[in-house]
């Protein structure tokens, strides 16, 4: 299907959902399960991690929980919902593989 | 259209025998089932890099008849898809949930999941193409990103075929 009908069908859906439908169509697709950030465990120099993570530009971090230079405890990074990547375990092993 | 699929052995027998899983949930485009489009090494590279299952990898090969995809790989797609997607959000912004920040893949289920509501005509297969991260060395010698097409097969009577390409001997 042509995306710029779907985007016809979307703006008439748009238009005439009811309030009680959209609720059940959020909910349908699992949006409203979703959470609104991700927490994600790193080992290893969070700068390293940070720097790669920014660079990617699909990723946002919000902010981070705990930091720590160059050791072997772990941090905690806050992520976006929007930031989500599978590749996020990419970058971490990455990582582990520079500072190990 | 030919699918590569990287998983692990035991997965990978077990789908043999009984077929594809959808995975539901936290997806990059929607619920289904994740291909490379006609990539056996992007397959292995994630079997192996990302899930970790090294010496227990393998990757599948399946034929992968599309009649009604949503096509998000090209400019103009994907410019429709942004508004789209925006349109959503200023939805979700004047109901109760205005809060809610939402998922490229949870917007491409929404739509997919409304396609069908008003066609009566699902989509079967969700085609997209992602930048990936350079491995580190290679950030050093080209500016050049990694790019893949992914595809997300949604109906799974669209899989007529799989067998094994590699697998980790």
């Amino acid at each position: 299907m042509e995306m710029v009908e779907v985007t016809k069908l979307m703006e008439e859906y748009f238009r005439t959902v009811t309030p009680e439908q959209f609720e059940k169509d959020l909910l349908d697709a699992g949006i409203l399960q979703c959470p609104d950030r991700f927490e994600f465990e790193v080992k290893g120099d969070p700068c390293v991690f940070l720097s790669q993570i920014l660079f990617n530009d699909r990723l946002k971090v919000k902010d981070v929980l705990t930091f720590q230079t160059i050791d072997t405890k772990p941090i905690t990074i806050n992520v976006l919902n929007t930031a989500y990547s599978p590749y996020m375990n990419e970058s971490q092993y990455v990582l582990s593989g520079k500072v190990a | 259209m030919i699918g590569h699929h990287g998983t692990s052995k035991e997965n990978a027998h077990s789908i043999l025998r009984t077929g594809f899983l959808k995975s539901k949930g936290y997806q990059w485009f929607g619920d289904g089932v994740y291909f490379f489009d006609d990539d056996q090494k992007e397959a292995r590279n994630w079997a192996i890099k990302v899930k970790k299952f090294d010496i227990n990898y393998s990757v599948l090969k399946s034929n992968i008849e599309v009649c009604n995809p949503l096509l998000l790989h090209k400019a103009k797609e994907w410019e429709e898809f942004l508004k789209n997607k925006k349109m959503l959000q200023k939805k979700i912004d004047k109901s109760p949930y205005r809060n809610k920040e939402i998922t490229d893949g949870y917007v491409v289920e929404f739509m997919c999941q409304q396609i069908y509501k008003l066609t009566t005509k699902p989509v079967d297969v969700v085609i997209c193409g992602c930048k990936i991260p350079a491995y580190d060395w290679a950030v050093e010698i080209t500016e050049i990103p990694r790019i893949q097409v992914q595809v997300c097969v949604r109906e799974l009577e669209c899989i007529t075929s799989t067998e094994i390409a590699e697998e980790a001997s």
